[in-house]
């Protein structure tokens, strides 16, 4: 009571001259705070509603383009709805895999998950169910996974129940496999009828299209932004028979050796290059770019850049002197720990690996449908964007290893790759080498610290490598 | 009872009033600073280490810390060198003075990300030596350049890219000390014989110590911390303390990493901060 005392009258007391109220900026104060808390409790508001519906909200995190954003809001969210009344779907896009992660992980560790569902990167889902951050899907599996999965998305979950000591932490949900895409045009010009068939052939073209006045006729996904450079040596990698864990088997470091020469085709950009790139094709910075997602096809044809069949060339690119096989990209759903509402949740689970939503994906997004009875009935003119995607398919298909240290191989192979290619002068074969050794021994000397001794020797013991799916 | 309340408020009043910010500093700043710090010395599995100092140092520490160093201080001097002709010209009157100050201010208030996109079309990556720098450049018949071909020329468009956005703060804090120089020193010193430059020299330059360091300690910091730039213009290459904690920042096992590159920043931060108050002080 006396501190109330006091302080009522210190505010009374009389103002000194020099701190006289300026009115104006009394009203303007006024005025913001009024704005913050209006804002405060329109906030608030909004929150309170939401909580009242959370009966039947769903939230579905992912990390889509805008033409995906927009399929999803105006096309399957809607279905889902429509077929079950009352039921709000709102989908929160996040800005890239890592971020989705890192939002799994705080949504579980705030305690405040609620009703959701999550379609999280098959290779970073590995970091989540590290951090135990992630429900075992076992007992509602059966609610969940249609009947008809495609062989990879099969061996996906036995891969899952094998390591995990039987426990199902996610269902493939869409699946996304690297293509090539080339300027038909510029091909034509060159001399060259058709895409480039191996690693060999590729180094022919480029000094081709270089002679035709391509100058800089290759872009590569050099950047580090969003694993892009990683999720590209990788496939490069294995390609030419190595384990890109490994850093220095034969065949990574052949890769290494082979990009250093194919480098000089590359366009400067590759710098920077990564899965947002693709407009140099149109504009014609570059003739070939190499590896990039199928999503590109819808924006290279639409109203802005209006590339059709017949200048826009894209096919499963050039084979490895090893394989051909392909990374299997794409998203898995997981159900975060604690989430509420699980039989609503489950419910749009499986609608979403329906066939019907599968078809509409595979046929709007070129997404490879992990539900086989999407491929039933596909249209006659079923795009050249899909055909190049089960053609690839039919080569092989592998996935990365979702270890939870993944992030620290990315940023090492992102390492090893600016010391090697984009350094200027590039090192000798000899160097090349030494920097890939390098490499190995700190990855395994960081799992000793972090994942202890087993792990580590697991890890040089080739334990951990491309799980082939195909 | 009187003497009771005059105490009181002269002895907790001061507190009351100050501990509304202070409750907000600890919980919006230290404590995260203090648990950054931490992390910074835990693995994964929660147990004490150094190791994410040492794998820092794998990553190219030592080359972050140059590089952000190098782009700070190049900035630093060229932002001043600009912010004095400029501000030079603010402390006098002229016709049309008010349309220049706007338009020395504009870039001040463009945000960093789009000022990093604008500079990505002038200094662009792609297409190889195109942009409008080398479109500039060709009217005086001066062949292209590919602006991102080895370190120096990387670094010059970062200093270039950064200058323009932050040079306005420096010329504003540099003005108004201008404007409180007495002309009449100016005159004293022209007539004992002082030149432009020993004028500047002598008494500009001390006239405006404090003003200089306040510019200093604040573009100082926001240097050390520049990111945006980088990100957008040469993303992780040559790597900076702020790109290297952001390119670990995100995942589960290498967010360790981020806390140790951050905890690297703040204390260099911490350091020319210090420098600079006690150069202040001194003066």
């Amino acid at each position: 009571m006396k501190s109330l005392f006091a302080w009522v009258s210190l505010l009374s007391a009389q103002t000194p001259a020099s701190l006289k109220v300026n009115w104006a900026r009394a009203h303007l104060a006024l005025i913001l705070i009024i704005i913050v808390v209006v804002g405060a409790a329109a906030g608030g508001g909004t929150y309170y509603i939401l909580s009242m519906n959370r009966g039947s909200t769903i939230f579905f995190y992912e990390s889509l383009a805008p033409p995906e954003v927009d399929f999803f809001q105006h096309q399957l969210v809607p279905q889902f709805e429509a077929a079950n009344p009352g039921t709000n779907v709102i989908l929160v896009n996040l800005s890239g895999p890592d971020d989705t992660a890192s939002v799994v992980e705080a949504l579980v560790k705030g305690n405040s998950v609620g009703p959701s569902l999550v379609g999280i990167d098959n290779l970073v889902v590995g970091e989540v169910i590290y951090a135990n951050a992630v429900t075992d899907l076992s007992p509602m599996l059966s609610n969940i996974e249609p009947s008809s999965l495609i062989t990879s998305a099969q061996k996906m979950i036995a891969y899952e129940q094998q390591v995990y000591g039987g426990a199902t932490y996610f269902v493939p949900f869409r699946s996304n496999v690297p293509l090539v895409w080339y300027n038909i045009t510029a091909f034509t010009r060159a001399g060259i009828n058709l895409p480039p068939a191996n690693t060999t052939q590729l180094l022919a073209d480029a000094a081709k299209l270089k002679t035709a006045g391509y100058s800089t006729p290759i872009m590569f996904q050099g950047g580090g932004r969003d694993a892009s450079a990683a999720t590209e040596l990788y496939q490069w990698m294995v390609q030419f028979g190595g384990n890109p864990f490994m850093f220095n088997d034969t065949g990574d470091v052949a890769t290494f050796q082979y990009l250093q020469t194919l480098s000089q085709y590359f366009d400067p950009g590759y710098i920077n290059g990564y899965w947002g790139e693709y407009t140099g094709l149109y504009s014609g910075s570059y003739q070939l770019l190499d590896y990039q997602w199928p999503y590109i096809y819808s924006q290279l044809t639409n109203a802005t850049y209006k590339m059709t069949d017949k200048n826009l060339g894209v096919y499963p690119g050039p084979a490895g002197p090893s394989n051909s096989n392909h990374v299997l990209g794409g998203d898995v759903l997981v159900i975060p720990k604690g989430a509420t509402n699980l039989p609503l949740v489950e419910k749009f689970a499986k609608f979403l690996l329906d066939s019907q939503a599968q078809t509409e994906t595979l046929l709007k997004l070129a997404w490879v449908a992990v539900n086989s009875a999407a491929y039933n009935n596909l249209p006659g003119n079923f795009s050249t964007v899909g055909n190049a995607l089960l053609s690839a398919i039919d080569q092989g298909v592998f996935l990365r290893n979702p270890a939870p240290w993944i992030s620290t191989w990315d940023a090492q192979i992102y390492d090893a790759w600016t010391q090697i290619v984009e350094a200027s002068p590039q090192p000798s074969p000899s160097q090349v080498h030494t920097i890939l050794n390098t490499e190995n021994q700190h990855l395994y000397d960081y799992l000793v610290t972090n994942y202890g001794t087993q792990t580590a020797q697991q890890y040089e013991q080739n334990a951990f490598k491309p799980i082939s799916v195909s | 009872m009187r003497n009771l309340r005059l105490r009181w408020k002269e002895s907790y009043s001061p507190i009351l009033l100050v501990s509304p910010a202070i409750v907000y500093i600890f919980f919006f700043s230290i404590y995260p600073t203090l648990t950054a710090i931490f992390e910074s010395f835990q693995t994964p599995l929660s147990s004490n280490t150094l190791s994410n100092y040492q794998g820092l140092i794998f990553f190219h520490l030592t080359n972050a810390i140059e590089n952000t160093l190098i782009v700070s201080f190049g900035a630093l001097a060229f932002q001043f060198f600009l912010a004095f002709i400029i501000a030079g010209l603010l402390a006098r009157e002229f016709r049309g003075r008010r349309v220049f100050l706007t338009i020395v201010i504009l870039p001040w208030g463009v945000a960093t990300i789009v000022a990093a996109f604008v500079f990505s079309n002038i200094f662009p990556v792609s297409p190889p030596f195109g942009g409008y720098m080398n479109s500039f450049l060709a009217l005086f018949g001066l062949p292209p350049v590919n602006w991102y071909s080895g370190y120096n020329s990387r670094v010059l468009v970062l200093i270039l890219s950064d200058s323009w956005k932050n040079t306005p703060i420096v010329a504003l804090i540099l003005a108004s000390g201008m404007t409180g120089i007495s002309q009449e020193i100016y005159n004293a010193a022209a007539l004992d014989g002082a030149g432009p430059i020993r004028r500047f020299l002598f008494v500009t330059l001390p006239n405006l110590r404090n003003f200089i360091l306040i510019a200093l300690v604040i573009r100082g910091i926001s240097e050390f911390n520049i990111f945006a730039i980088p990100l957008v213009l040469v993303e992780y290459n040559p790597p900076f303390l702020t790109t290297l904690a952001y390119e670990f920042y995100s995942s589960t096992s290498s967010i360790y990493y981020s806390y140790a590159a951050s905890t690297v920043l703040l204390a260099i931060v911490l350091v020319f901060t210090l420098v600079a108050l006690k150069l202040r002080r001194t003066a």
